[in-house]
């Protein structure tokens, strides 16, 4: 009995090991990020960009304290950013959430010209062309929407571009909650 | 003669290698750039996996390459620069898990796996 065990065991430590393989495979979510900036409540890191339009003024996350924002990251040469910019535009104006964005490893006039023909959803722009802020808030790619409490903590992540029913199903009713903080 | 002109050439390439990357990053310390090359090899690029940091010039390897050299910069520790990537990217951006709850199994699995292979080869 027990040496028939023995044999059986390598064949069960592998159906063991296949069936965790399958079952992680099967339960990934690629787009669910390990970070620590992706749930839970993390100050805002502290960074310092020149404005899109006003490069003497400043953007920091001081720019938006004491009001329940979203911090995207974007920039004019992202598809993503593109499809998503409607949803933004919609966001601003029935909504009326204070959007804030940082322009990643773009140029400038480029930039400028991209919100000029489609529209402008941000309240303020940073410029950030070597990425420097973008690593600091650890992001994968363009785009990424932040939504930041009151007292200036990342307290949800999206990765990838926001759709309407995302925004209206996951992202607003998060926003409302800590609204009414 | 071939072979003598192909060493040159491999020289030639390796020589400018260097030199871009020191370039690019800037080190005025040889300790920091020292620093650099041993984080960067022990770093996983985000955007390609299966490359170390050291290895990959994709842009976003690239912008973290930057960061870790204005930490160093900075006087940061190599404590201080994977703590500031692994709460941004997660512990799977280190290519030497940590030891601990939940990476357990995964140290420990293989000599489990090989103390039960000896066992089944003493038993049978």
């Amino acid at each position: 009995m027990t040496k028939r065990f023995y044999y059986l065991l390598p064949i069960l430590i592998v159906f063991g090991l296949l069936s965790l393989l399958a079952s992680e495979l099967l339960s990934a979510r690629p787009e669910q990020m390990p970070s620590s900036f992706k749930s839970s409540a993390v100050n805002t890191p502290d960074f310092n960009l020149p404005d899109l339009f006003n490069p003497n003024k400043a953007f920091t996350p001081q720019s938006f304290r004491g009001r329940v924002v979203l911090l995207n990251v974007w920039a004019s040469w992202c598809n993503g950013c593109y499809e998503e910019h409607q949803v933004l535009l919609k966001i601003r104006k029935q909504y009326h959430i204070p959007i804030f964005g940082i322009d990643y490893k773009d140029s400038p006039q480029v930039a400028i010209k991209f919100l000029n023909r489609n529209g402008n959803p941000f309240d303020q722009v940073g410029s950030d062309p070597d990425g420097s802020a973008a690593v600091d808030l650890g992001i994968f790619g363009t785009p990424e929407t932040f939504i930041i409490n009151k007292q200036g903590q990342i307290v949800y992540r999206h990765i990838g571009s926001m759709t309407l029913p995302v925004w209206e199903e996951v992202l607003l009713p998060i926003v409302q909650r800590y609204q009414q903080e | 003669m071939i072979k003598l002109l192909f060493h040159i050439l491999l020289l030639f390439f390796i020589a400018s290698a260097e030199g871009a990357s020191e370039d690019l990053y800037h080190f005025r310390n040889p300790d920091h750039a020292k620093r650099f090359t041993e984080l960067t090899s022990h770093i996983r690029c985000i955007s390609c996996q299966h490359q170390t940091l050291a290895d990959s010039d994709a842009p976003l390897a690239i912008d973290i390459k930057l960061k870790i050299a204005s930490l160093l910069a900075n006087n940061q520790t190599d404590a201080t620069i994977k703590h500031y990537l692994t709460e941004r990217y997660g512990t799977s951006i280190l290519l030497t898990p940590p030891f601990n709850l939940s990476t357990f199994w995964l140290w420990i699995f293989p000599f489990l796996g090989i103390m039960l292979v000896i066992s089944f080869m003493v038993v049978c």
